[in-house]
């Protein structure tokens, strides 16, 4: 039983860790962070794996230790008030990040909403998740998900507006 | 032939390579064995603590004299002749007591 477990756990990190980064350096904007956050996320989901009872996808029950991990530690080193523009940059600092001046603008533009809006609103733009599965991993309706992101996709178009820079609209 | 081995394109901008996702998976599933079985090790240590403290605590608690005794001896006796009473016969004592009693005259092995 134990080794089943473990097997299907290794397998789980497996498929799974290129995502979890990316969610972690999205929230957390840092390479060594994201990875960290990974690590311990890993640790947790492991310490609680029997706890699983099955009302969800592994996978999904699995990026909520990720969010949540990412959340924490994001509260954890939140950095002094700065107006430094270099130290404001709202893009993730990773070797795998790469973007032009739209994405860029579209990072400034998600970093500006609320927390709970800025995470639908990538786990549904950038990931492309079914509001179900969202719904899920935040513990929240399916319903106030809608409304966030669509709350999210106005503001981010009036933020880069000036740019001359649109989303495609998505319900 | 597609010989195209960069990551597919993401929307984030995020591009995970897969020596770095299978390293990353990698450490992240030894990382959180490793802490199970720190854990584990920390549990039994703790458990052995316990039980070796549970034990000492019994033992000291029946080896403790009683402050006040519910009622008072007619006759005390010495440890000498508590023991000398013993080797003729005249008493008979419960193991425990015979194992304080020797205890008290200085004999460590029965």
């Amino acid at each position: 039983m134990h080794l089943e477990a473990l097997s299907d756990f290794t397998q789980l990190v497996q498929r799974h860790a290129d995502q979890w980064y990316r969610v972690a350096l999205r929230i957390l904007l840092d390479h060594g962070s994201a990875q960290d956050c990974v690590q311990d996320a890993s640790i947790k989901m492991w310490s609680n794996w029997s706890s699983f009872r099955g009302d969800a996808q592994r996978s999904t029950w699995a990026y909520r230790f990720v969010v949540n991990e990412a959340l924490s530690a994001k509260r954890r080193s939140r950095p002094v008030a700065t107006t430094d523009p270099a130290e404001l940059a709202a893009v993730p600092d990773s070797p795998y990040f790469e973007a032009d001046a739209v994405l860029t603008a579209l990072y400034a533009a998600v970093a500006l909403l609320p927390e709970q809006q800025r995470l639908v609103f990538q786990f549904r733009y950038f990931d492309e998740l079914p509001y179900a599965d969202i719904a899920q991993i935040l513990g929240t309706s399916q319903g106030g998900l809608k409304a966030n992101y669509h709350h999210a996709v106005t503001k981010i178009k009036k933020t880069m507006v000036g740019l001359n820079l649109d989303l495609h609209s998505e319900s | 032939m597609n010989l195209n081995t960069a990551p597919p394109k993401r929307r984030d901008g995020i591009y995970v390579p897969a020596n770095f996702a299978a390293e990353l998976a990698e450490r992240a599933s030894r990382a959180a064995v490793a802490a199970s079985q720190r854990r584990v090790r920390m549990r039994r240590l703790t458990w052995t603590a316990t039980a070796v403290a549970a034990v000492f605590a019994g033992v000291v608690l029946s080896l403790r004299p009683q402050t006040v005794p519910a009622v008072a001896p007619a006759t005390q006796l010495t440890v000498d002749e508590a023991w000398s009473a013993l080797e003729q016969g005249d008493v008979t004592l419960s193991n425990d007591e015979l194992l304080e009693l020797a205890e008290l005259h200085g004999i460590t092995t029965l």
